[in-house]
Protein backbone atom coordinates (compact mmCIF):
# COMPACT_ATOMS: atom_id res chain seq x y z
CA UNK A 1 0.00 0.00 0.00
CA UNK A 2 1.23 3.43 -0.85
CA UNK A 3 3.09 5.46 1.86
CA UNK A 4 1.73 8.50 0.66
CA UNK A 5 -2.05 7.44 1.99
CA UNK A 6 -3.47 8.85 5.05
CA UNK A 7 -4.61 6.24 8.28
CA UNK A 8 -8.62 7.40 7.01
CA UNK A 9 -8.09 6.67 3.25
CA UNK A 10 -6.03 3.73 3.93
CA UNK A 11 -8.90 2.21 6.52
CA UNK A 12 -11.50 2.76 3.98
CA UNK A 13 -9.51 1.35 1.33
CA UNK A 14 -8.45 -2.00 3.50
CA UNK A 15 -12.11 -2.28 3.99
CA UNK A 16 -12.92 -1.95 0.67
CA UNK A 17 -10.28 -4.79 0.12
CA UNK A 18 -11.62 -6.83 2.88
CA UNK A 19 -15.30 -6.98 1.39
CA UNK A 20 -14.29 -7.13 -2.41
CA UNK A 21 -11.72 -10.29 -1.56
CA UNK A 22 -15.18 -12.05 0.63
CA UNK A 23 -16.66 -11.69 -3.24
CA UNK A 24 -15.04 -14.19 -4.51
CA UNK A 25 -16.09 -16.77 -2.14
CA UNK A 26 -19.71 -16.66 -3.63
CA UNK A 27 -19.57 -14.74 -6.61
CA UNK A 28 -16.90 -16.36 -8.83
CA UNK A 29 -17.75 -14.55 -11.70
CA UNK A 30 -17.05 -10.95 -10.28
CA UNK A 31 -13.10 -12.38 -9.28
CA UNK A 32 -11.28 -11.21 -12.23
CA UNK A 33 -12.51 -7.59 -11.62
CA UNK A 34 -12.01 -7.68 -8.28
CA UNK A 35 -8.78 -9.11 -8.42
CA UNK A 36 -8.13 -5.75 -10.89
CA UNK A 37 -9.41 -3.68 -8.25
CA UNK A 38 -7.60 -5.30 -5.19
CA UNK A 39 -4.06 -4.82 -7.70
CA UNK A 40 -4.74 -1.64 -7.92
CA UNK A 41 -5.16 -1.02 -4.59
CA UNK A 42 -1.97 -2.86 -3.66
CA UNK A 43 0.06 -0.86 -6.74
CA UNK A 44 0.03 2.26 -4.52
CA UNK A 45 1.50 5.08 -6.17
CA UNK A 46 5.00 5.02 -7.09
CA UNK A 47 7.34 7.80 -6.97
CA UNK A 48 10.37 8.68 -9.39
CA UNK A 49 9.24 7.64 -12.40
CA UNK A 50 11.18 9.05 -15.08
CA UNK A 51 9.68 10.69 -17.96
CA UNK A 52 9.08 7.83 -20.49
CA UNK A 53 7.49 6.17 -18.02
CA UNK A 54 4.68 8.62 -17.14
CA UNK A 55 4.43 9.23 -21.00
CA UNK A 56 3.31 5.68 -21.00
CA UNK A 57 1.34 5.91 -18.47
CA UNK A 58 -0.77 8.61 -19.91
CA UNK A 59 -0.77 7.24 -23.28
CA UNK A 60 -2.13 3.85 -20.82
CA UNK A 61 -5.07 5.84 -19.57
CA UNK A 62 -6.24 7.37 -22.47
CA UNK A 63 -6.43 3.77 -24.20
CA UNK A 64 -8.05 2.93 -21.35
CA UNK A 65 -10.67 5.07 -21.07
CA UNK A 66 -11.19 4.79 -24.86
CA UNK A 67 -12.00 1.23 -24.21
CA UNK A 68 -13.97 1.79 -21.34
CA UNK A 69 -15.91 3.78 -23.61
CA UNK A 70 -16.37 1.32 -26.06
CA UNK A 71 -17.26 -1.51 -23.70
CA UNK A 72 -19.60 0.32 -22.00
CA UNK A 73 -21.64 1.73 -25.17
CA UNK A 74 -21.84 -1.89 -26.00
CA UNK A 75 -23.34 -3.44 -22.64
CA UNK A 76 -25.63 -0.14 -22.80
CA UNK A 77 -27.08 -0.80 -26.33
CA UNK A 78 -27.01 -4.77 -26.73
CA UNK A 79 -30.89 -5.57 -26.02
CA UNK A 80 -29.62 -9.99 -25.71
CA UNK B 1 -30.21 12.94 -16.22
CA UNK B 2 -26.34 14.85 -17.42
CA UNK B 3 -27.44 17.94 -16.37
CA UNK B 4 -28.83 16.42 -12.78
CA UNK B 5 -25.68 15.15 -12.67
CA UNK B 6 -23.65 18.56 -13.18
CA UNK B 7 -25.43 20.42 -10.37
CA UNK B 8 -24.77 17.26 -7.73
CA UNK B 9 -21.28 17.48 -8.75
CA UNK B 10 -20.99 21.01 -8.44
CA UNK B 11 -22.23 20.50 -4.91
CA UNK B 12 -20.03 17.82 -4.06
CA UNK B 13 -16.87 20.03 -5.50
CA UNK B 14 -18.30 23.08 -3.65
CA UNK B 15 -18.37 20.94 -0.57
CA UNK B 16 -14.98 19.44 -1.32
CA UNK B 17 -13.53 22.93 -1.74
CA UNK B 18 -15.14 24.29 1.30
CA UNK B 19 -13.79 21.76 3.16
CA UNK B 20 -10.13 22.22 1.57
CA UNK B 21 -9.19 24.91 3.74
CA UNK B 22 -11.17 23.66 7.36
CA UNK B 23 -9.69 20.78 7.18
CA UNK B 24 -5.89 20.23 7.24
CA UNK B 25 -5.30 16.77 6.91
CA UNK B 26 -7.97 14.33 6.65
CA UNK B 27 -11.86 14.76 5.40
CA UNK B 28 -14.14 12.50 5.35
CA UNK B 29 -17.00 12.29 2.73
CA UNK B 30 -20.14 10.04 3.79
CA UNK B 31 -22.54 10.05 0.22
CA UNK B 32 -25.74 8.27 -0.75
CA UNK B 33 -23.23 5.93 -2.51
CA UNK B 34 -20.18 5.58 -0.59
CA UNK B 35 -18.02 6.97 2.06
CA UNK B 36 -14.97 7.84 1.17
CA UNK B 37 -12.04 9.23 1.99
CA UNK B 38 -10.51 11.77 0.93
CA UNK B 39 -7.02 12.55 1.87
CA UNK B 40 -4.35 15.34 1.65
CA UNK B 41 -1.24 14.35 0.08
CA UNK B 42 1.95 15.82 1.03
CA UNK B 43 2.89 18.61 -2.24
CA UNK B 44 5.89 18.03 -3.86
CA UNK B 45 7.19 18.26 -7.76
CA UNK B 46 6.14 14.78 -7.83
CA UNK B 47 2.80 15.29 -7.15
CA UNK B 48 1.50 15.87 -10.87
CA UNK B 49 3.38 12.39 -11.09
CA UNK B 50 0.76 10.93 -8.20
CA UNK B 51 -2.12 12.50 -9.99
CA UNK B 52 -1.39 10.95 -13.53
CA UNK B 53 -0.83 7.82 -11.67
CA UNK B 54 -3.98 7.98 -9.85
CA UNK B 55 -5.93 9.18 -13.23
CA UNK B 56 -4.35 5.97 -14.78
CA UNK B 57 -5.62 4.18 -11.61
CA UNK B 58 -9.19 5.36 -11.92
CA UNK B 59 -9.08 4.62 -15.70
CA UNK B 60 -8.11 0.89 -15.14
CA UNK B 61 -10.77 0.62 -11.99
CA UNK B 62 -13.90 1.85 -14.62
CA UNK B 63 -12.67 -0.80 -17.08
CA UNK B 64 -12.38 -3.36 -14.03
CA UNK B 65 -16.19 -2.47 -13.48
CA UNK B 66 -17.57 -2.79 -16.82
CA UNK B 67 -15.88 -5.95 -17.53
CA UNK B 68 -17.29 -7.38 -14.07
CA UNK B 69 -20.49 -5.89 -14.68
CA UNK B 70 -20.62 -8.01 -18.40
CA UNK B 71 -18.99 -11.00 -16.16
CA UNK B 72 -22.09 -10.79 -13.51
CA UNK B 73 -24.66 -10.55 -16.49
CA UNK B 74 -23.39 -13.55 -17.86
CA UNK B 75 -23.39 -15.54 -14.90
CA UNK B 76 -26.89 -14.16 -14.18
CA UNK B 77 -26.21 -12.43 -10.65
CA UNK B 78 -28.84 -9.49 -12.34
CA UNK B 79 -30.93 -12.38 -13.40
CA UNK B 80 -31.26 -14.85 -16.01
CA UNK B 81 -29.52 -13.73 -18.58
CA UNK B 82 -31.64 -12.53 -21.58
CA UNK B 83 -34.10 -11.54 -19.23
CA UNK B 84 -35.56 -7.96 -19.50
CA UNK B 85 -34.54 -7.14 -15.81
CA UNK B 86 -30.92 -8.54 -16.05
CA UNK B 87 -30.49 -6.71 -19.26
CA UNK B 88 -31.79 -3.43 -17.57
CA UNK B 89 -29.41 -3.67 -14.66
CA UNK B 90 -26.66 -4.13 -17.16
CA UNK B 91 -27.87 -1.20 -18.81
CA UNK B 92 -27.88 1.07 -15.83
CA UNK B 93 -24.36 -0.12 -14.37
CA UNK B 94 -22.59 0.28 -17.90
CA UNK B 95 -24.54 4.09 -18.05
CA UNK B 96 -23.19 5.35 -14.85
CA UNK B 97 -19.70 3.79 -15.37
CA UNK B 98 -20.10 5.54 -19.24
CA UNK B 99 -21.14 8.79 -17.78
CA UNK B 100 -18.17 8.33 -15.07
CA UNK B 101 -15.88 7.78 -17.70
CA UNK B 102 -16.61 10.67 -19.76
CA UNK B 103 -16.13 12.80 -17.62
CA UNK B 104 -12.56 11.31 -16.48
CA UNK B 105 -11.73 11.95 -20.30
CA UNK B 106 -13.18 15.18 -20.37
CA UNK B 107 -10.64 16.00 -16.50
CA UNK B 108 -8.06 14.18 -18.37
CA UNK B 109 -8.29 16.50 -21.65
CA UNK B 110 -8.48 19.75 -19.97
CA UNK B 111 -5.11 18.68 -17.77
CA UNK B 112 -3.61 19.23 -21.46
CA UNK B 113 -4.52 22.26 -21.95
CA UNK B 114 -2.86 23.66 -18.84
CA UNK B 115 -0.80 26.74 -18.61
CA UNK B 116 0.45 29.10 -15.67
CA UNK B 117 -2.33 31.76 -16.46
CA UNK B 118 -5.30 29.74 -16.69
CA UNK B 119 -3.86 26.96 -13.94
CA UNK B 120 -6.27 28.00 -11.26
CA UNK B 121 -9.42 27.94 -13.09
CA UNK B 122 -8.36 24.50 -14.88
CA UNK B 123 -7.60 22.78 -11.85
CA UNK B 124 -11.55 24.16 -10.83
CA UNK B 125 -12.74 22.57 -14.02
CA UNK B 126 -10.14 19.24 -13.09
CA UNK B 127 -11.92 19.26 -9.68
CA UNK B 128 -15.43 19.63 -10.98
CA UNK B 129 -15.06 17.13 -13.29
CA UNK B 130 -13.45 14.58 -10.98
CA UNK B 131 -16.10 15.26 -8.31
CA UNK B 132 -18.99 14.16 -11.25
CA UNK B 133 -17.22 11.63 -12.53
CA UNK B 134 -17.46 10.10 -8.64
CA UNK B 135 -21.40 11.15 -8.73
CA UNK B 136 -24.07 8.38 -9.16
CA UNK B 137 -21.91 5.34 -9.14
CA UNK B 138 -24.10 3.37 -7.61
CA UNK B 139 -27.02 1.22 -8.65
CA UNK B 140 -28.17 -0.98 -5.78
CA UNK B 141 -26.92 -4.19 -6.56
CA UNK B 142 -24.73 -5.14 -3.45
CA UNK B 143 -21.22 -6.90 -5.53
CA UNK B 144 -21.59 -4.20 -8.49
CA UNK B 145 -21.70 -1.12 -5.59
CA UNK B 146 -18.72 -2.76 -4.15
CA UNK B 147 -16.74 -2.49 -7.15
CA UNK B 148 -17.73 1.07 -7.74
CA UNK B 149 -17.33 2.34 -4.36
CA UNK B 150 -13.74 1.41 -4.95
CA UNK B 151 -14.12 3.43 -8.19
CA UNK B 152 -15.41 6.60 -6.14
CA UNK B 153 -12.87 5.81 -3.80
CA UNK B 154 -9.55 6.04 -6.04
CA UNK B 155 -11.97 9.64 -7.94
CA UNK B 156 -11.50 10.97 -4.46
CA UNK B 157 -7.76 10.14 -4.39
CA UNK B 158 -7.56 12.14 -7.84
CA UNK B 159 -9.42 14.78 -6.05
CA UNK B 160 -7.48 15.11 -3.08
CA UNK B 161 -4.48 15.61 -5.29
CA UNK B 162 -5.41 17.86 -7.71
CA UNK B 163 -6.45 20.27 -4.71
CA UNK B 164 -3.24 20.72 -3.41
CA UNK B 165 -2.01 22.72 -6.41
CA UNK B 166 -1.81 26.40 -6.38
CA UNK B 167 -0.62 29.12 -9.02
CA UNK B 168 -0.72 31.37 -6.75
CA UNK B 169 1.90 30.23 -4.51
CA UNK B 170 5.28 31.35 -6.27
CA UNK B 171 7.83 29.47 -4.18
CA UNK B 172 5.31 26.46 -5.41
CA UNK B 173 4.61 27.22 -8.72
CA UNK B 174 8.62 27.41 -9.20
CA UNK B 175 8.47 23.85 -8.82
CA UNK B 176 5.78 22.36 -10.10
CA UNK B 177 6.09 24.33 -13.83
CA UNK B 178 9.03 22.47 -14.45
CA UNK B 179 6.94 19.44 -13.44
CA UNK B 180 4.23 20.19 -15.35
CA UNK B 181 6.68 20.95 -18.23
CA UNK B 182 8.08 17.10 -18.33
CA UNK B 183 4.67 15.52 -17.46
CA UNK B 184 2.69 17.68 -20.70
CA UNK B 185 5.10 16.69 -22.88
CA UNK B 186 3.28 13.36 -23.05
CA UNK B 187 0.01 15.61 -23.91
CA UNK B 188 2.70 17.12 -26.34
CA UNK B 189 0.45 20.34 -25.51
CA UNK B 190 2.42 22.91 -23.18
CA UNK B 191 2.08 26.27 -24.16
CA UNK B 192 3.65 29.40 -23.60
CA UNK B 193 4.33 30.99 -19.92
CA UNK B 194 3.56 34.32 -19.15
CA UNK B 195 6.55 35.55 -16.83
CA UNK B 196 8.69 36.10 -20.03
CA UNK B 197 11.55 33.65 -18.21
CA UNK B 198 10.42 30.62 -19.48
CA UNK B 199 8.12 29.28 -22.57
CA UNK B 200 7.64 26.07 -22.49
CA UNK B 201 5.63 24.62 -26.26
CA UNK B 202 5.24 21.71 -27.96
Amino acid sequence: MSQNRQPSALSTIESLVKALSSINAFLPAAAPGVAAIVGIFKSGIKAGKSLAEMEAEAADTDATTGRVRDKSKKQMGDQA
Amino acid sequence: MIRSKQIVGQFALAIVLAFQTATPAQLVLTGASATAAVTAVACGPDTLEKLNTTLNQVAHALEAAIDTNGRLYEAGAYGAKGSPEAIQMRQRVARVVNDSNEFLIQAVDIAKGLTKETFEANKLRILEKLSLAATGLTIGHATIDLVLQSVTTLINQAVAIAQIFKASDVKHIKRIIPALNEHLKAFARVREITTGLEVFAE
